[in-house]
């Protein structure tokens, strides 16, 4: 595998070879040609003030589709106003701009079958549009004018933050995500902008001034990385409509508050809330990986046979195929940029078995520390995911989108031109390297929520216990 | 699971001539190519054993997405087998007599030697009274049953395959009506494909059934965690009485222990023939090459005669039925009235009724309920739950604190007698039909989401084009039909209604008294 000539030959070369699983009978299945693939870029311009805008003409569908991704997240949240961000994002959406009343803007979009939606995630806040071709100019003004200039209508405002309250009270209602939700809240810290959650209280007091102020500051053009696909006509065309609504747009320097590191953890703890519900539901968290960091690639082709999503994996054979213990399993890796991000499992299984499908995991999470992956794990995870690359560009708005994406978070131009030789020169030696480095099972958090009345094992056999109520 | 509308109009295809694809390659004889610019130009053809293809080339990047829909749901299932045909459907990734196995032909005894050990566990477990040492030992019999027969086995071979060519989408559904199943792969996979999913279907080997019936009981304790599943689930059941729509597609718990191979392998030869499919494909395809492979890999698949599915037709409700469920949650409420299905000319102005009332932020549920009154968190509609029989049109709805579910359920009331007297406004119609038209195009931009409603739409429905015709039909109802619909569908006594509340305090003991 190291004489590749060309990305095509790769694809080619791995996928034969990945077919050829151990078997005592070869399977008779037809041999592939080569696959003729060069991944499409988009155009990356600059406009005067700074707004990175990427760019991919497509005229198969008579729609056009825009994301601004805002270098902005819920990390950026002042301490004392935690949900600012969320309230700021979710407002764009709902409380109309300098130039349309909110109402005006409903009425406008739903006539067109057009959309202008906004949300924030911890590292990375969107602003997004679609529409009908005919319809692109109209709805482009319009979203120019909720990007640059909401107005956080008092009315619309009052009944949003009234949803965000009801949605807190209803937190726990789902045992499955709140399990996801407190294991990370436990793990970085209750106030650490990687794991804190919104309060009822905090979220009472943002006020509409709050939400000015924190738009001022991240919404700028310098902080926006843009991505417009479709039938928009040419190059030139499409500049100049965005030169028209977003040219006067001014630049600010971003100031964010300064993250202090989230905190450590040594040795097993195990965190519990005892809830009657039909299944135990498991979150295993451990220390993760920064992006951009190269051990991504081994540590990723090791997770992927260990436990990634999908329907083939370690923990999918022992925990689900063989031993019918649990519909959802799986273990994942979620990166962070300033500071290292997580690695976790999840499962949820029925009590009067838990342990076991607990144990197994643990067992699995050890096994990727101490032992290198065969030759032929290696090789299949490799072949699977440089054969799946080509699902990166399904469509000509994933290309500029996901461009923009990986510029915001920090990866270099060429990181989707060198992802398959990346993914290539993985070796045992190098996953296994990373793998063991990063896997942890030992220095693990665990939280469980399930009904410890039916537990087959008292949950202290996994460690120190915390009992917490849930609030 | 329901249908999404996909209804464009403004689309501008290619315009591709008769009998050729777009390419200009001469399509077989029997094939014939969508030549109306206001679909796309899906290509069809039928084999001689009555398997539907349906191919539309899209060439923006070197994929292939593939789905094949059966017309069998839980609709379908045997008397006592609720559930049956969604574990057929986790089956179906087990392999066939040469994927997943290292020797077919002794396996096959090791097979017959766990279904011998399960039919006597399952026999025991259902007495009156169970002898709880004999369960003992023949559970300790499966096991080591299955133990023996892992010895033949490649573990989790045929998904690993596809993993390994890079599949992207791999999964499959159970609904009420249908099953599907669909992948995507690099489109030099073509072949690969074709010759996995026809031994797939043709050749299927029901191995690991007892733990997979496991993995489905974990799937619906998952559910029964779930709020809103565990309210939608007991709204069913309480608004249909005799129509097996009433029943969860996952199955009841009880059901699915009484599950055995032979029951899928019956049910399988009943259903999963040539002549009860569609296959679609969407992407970098040729439609010629796709009809010779399909030729080559699925023509010797079996046809055979389809069972009568004329179910119990459901009486009509003559009484309003209301209920609470007691779930540790905040409180939501779901509404069921019955409809009158897709074969009644009825179902386009109720498909309006619900958009009227729940189709956006203009529409009267949001602005009146959401907003407005600010009675609710969330409050929605569908016009129906299935598409084969007639079934349910669905309000759900949550309350913002301190409303009560209560006051909502009659905000939502008052939003319907309202529209019986009230026609909607010409501007709200059009909203509707607008939005449709956009929905269809964004259906179109995945390859996968484009193969699954042209292959459940043709095989559910009879016409891949029906949710474009849906649009014309929609376009056709007048503000007064919308009105009418509602006063002549969403009444009390067509009505049930469920309530999600916390279970009730015990008493309090009164003063004095101890234990």
């Amino acid at each position: 595998m190291k004489n590749l000539i060309s990305k095509a030959s790769v694809l080619g070369a791995i996928m034969a070879m990945s077919l050829s699983t151990a078997r005592a009978v070869p399977l008779n299945l037809p041999k592939a040609p080569p696959l003729k693939f060069d991944p499409p870029k988009g155009e990356r311009v600059v406009l005067p003030n700074g707004m990175i805008v990427y760019l991919l003409n497509d005229p198969a569908l008579p729609a056009v589709r825009i994301n601004a991704v805002v270098r902005t997240g819920t990390i950026n949240d002042p301490a004392d106003k935690v949900g600012l961000g969320a309230l700021t994002a979710g407002m764009l959406e709902d409380g109309g701009s300098a130039a349309y009343k909110a109402e005006e803007i409903d009425k406008t979009l739903e006539y067109l079958g057009a959309t202008i939606n906004s949300s924030i995630e911890v590292e990375d806040a969107s602003v997004s549009m679609f529409a009908l071709k005919k319809d692109f100019d109209k709805v482009l003004d319009i979203y120019a004018d909720v990007l640059m200039h909401p107005a956080f209508e008092a009315e619309k405002f009052n009944i949003f933050k009234k949803a965000e309250l009801e949605m807190i009270r209803r937190r726990n209602d789902d045992p499955g995500k709140s399990v996801v939700r407190e294991a990370l809240r436990q793990y970085y810290g209750k106030n650490h902008p990687y794991g804190r959650r919104n309060e009822a209280e905090v979220i009472e007091g943002i006020t509409i001034a709050d939400l000015q102020a924190q738009h001022s500051a991240y919404y700028r053009p310098n902080n926006v990385i843009m991505a417009v696909s479709g039938s928009y006509g040419t190059k030139e065309e499409i500049l100049a409509k965005l030169e028209q609504r977003f040219g006067k747009w001014e630049k600010r320097e971003i100031k964010a508050p300064v993250m202090a590191p989230p905190a450590t953890h040594a040795g097993r703890s195990v965190f519990f809330i005892d809830k009657e519900v039909p299944q135990a539901f498991i979150m295993i968290v451990q220390k993760g990986i920064q992006r951009p960091d190269p051990v991504f690639f081994p540590l990723g082709i090791t997770n992927d046979v260990v436990g990634a999503p999908g329907l083939s994996s370690r923990l999918w054979d022992t925990v689900r195929a063989r031993k019918g213990l649990a519909y959802t399993v799986y273990s994942a890796s979620v990166r962070h940029t300033e500071y290292p991000g997580h690695l976790f499992a999840y499962c949820g299984t029925k009590p009067e078995t838990y342990s076991q499908a607990l144990s197994e995991i643990l067992k699995q999470l050890k096994i990727a520390k101490t032992e290198p992956l065969s030759q032929q794990e290696l090789d299949d995870a490799k072949g699977a995911k440089i054969n799946s690359f080509v699902f990166m560009f399904k469509t000509p708005f994933d290309v500029v989108s996901q461009r923009a994406l990986l510029e915001h978070l920090g990866f270099g131009p060429d990181y989707l031109e060198t992802y398959v030789s990346n993914v290539s020169g993985v070796t045992r030696d190098s996953a296994f390297a990373a793998a063991s480095k990063i896997f942890d099972p030992d220095n693990a958090l665990i939280f469980v929520i399930g009904n410890s009345k039916k537990f087959d094992k008292p949950l202290s056999e996994f460690g120190p216990v915390t009992e917490l109520k849930e609030d | 699971m329901r249908f999404s509308f996909l209804l464009p109009c403004l689309l501008m295809f290619t315009q591709a001539s008769y009998a050729k694809d777009a390419a200009g390659s001469a399509l077989p004889p029997g094939a014939v190519v969508e030549t109306d610019p206001k679909y796309p130009p899906v290509v069809s053809y039928t084999l001689k054993n009555g398997l539907k293809l349906l191919i539309l080339e899209k060439h923006f990047t070197p994929t292939i997405s593939y789905s094949i829909a059966f017309k069998v749901g839980n609709v379908d299932s045997p008397q006592g087998k609720t559930g049956l045909p969604h574990l057929f459907e986790h089956m179906a990734f087990k392999g066939t007599q040469t994927v997943n196995t290292k020797d077919y032909k002794k396996e096959k005894v090791a097979l017959d030697k766990i279904e011998t050990a399960a039919k006597a566990m399952i026999a025991e477990e259902r007495k009156p009274n169970p002898d709880k040492t004999l369960l003992e030992t023949l559970k300790k019999n499966l096991a080591a049953a299955e133990k023996e027969a892992d010895a033949f086995i490649i573990k989790d071979e045929f998904t690993q395959i596809y993993k390994n060519l890079g599949e992207n989408g791999l999964n499959a559904a159970t609904g009420y009506d249908y099953t599907f199943y669909l992948v995507s792969l690099p489109a030099n996979q073509l072949e690969t494909l074709m010759a996995m999913e026809a031994d797939r279907f043709k050749n299927p080997v029901l191995r690991e059934f007892y733990r997979e019936r496991s993995v489905v009981m974990e799937e619906r304790r998952m559910y029964e965690a779930k709020p809103e599943s565990a309210l939608s689930e007991e709204l069913t059941t309480t608004a249909l009485e005799a129509h097996p729509y009433r029943y969860p597609i996952v199955g009841w718990m009880d059901d699915i222990k009484t599950f055995t191979r032979t029951d899928a392998e019956k049910f399988y030869k009943r259903f999963y023939v040539p002549n009860n499919a569609t296959l679609a494909i969407v992407g970098d395809v040729k439609p010629t090459e796709v009809i010779k492979l399909a030729e080559k890999y699925f023509s010797d698949w079996k046809p055979a005669e389809l069972p009568d599915t004329n179910y119990t037709k459901e009486p009509q409700q003559n009484s309003e039925k209301r209920f609470d469920l007691f779930f540790k949650a905040n409180p939501s409420l779901r509404m069921a009235f019955h409809n009158p299905g897709y074969a009644n000319p009825d179902m386009y102005p109720l498909m309006m009724v619900s958009e009227v009332l729940s189709g956006g932020k203009t529409a009267r549920f949001y602005r009146n309920l959401v907003e407005g009154k600010q009675l609710a968190l969330y409050a929605a509609s569908g016009a129906s739950t299935s598409s084969r029989y007639p079934s349910l049109f669905i309000v759900v709805g949550a309350p913002k604190a301190p409303n009560t579910l209560e006051a909502l359920e009659n905000g939502i009331w008052e939003e319907i007698e309202k529209l019986k007297t009230e026609p909607p406004t010409a501007w709200e119609l059009e909203r509707i039909v607008n939005a449709h038209e956009a929905e269809m195009v964004k259906g179109l931009e995945s390859s996968l989401d484009t193969s699954q409603n042209l292959a459940i739409s043709q095989q559910i429905m009879g016409d891949w084009k029906f949710d474009w015709k849906t649009i014309e039909e929609l376009r056709k109802v007048k503000p007064e039909d919308v009105s009418a619909a509602a006063a002549k569908y969403l009444i009390r006594s067509n009505y049930t209604v469920g309530f999600l509340r916390q279970p009730l305090a015990a008493p309090a003991p009164a003063k004095g008294d101890s234990k």
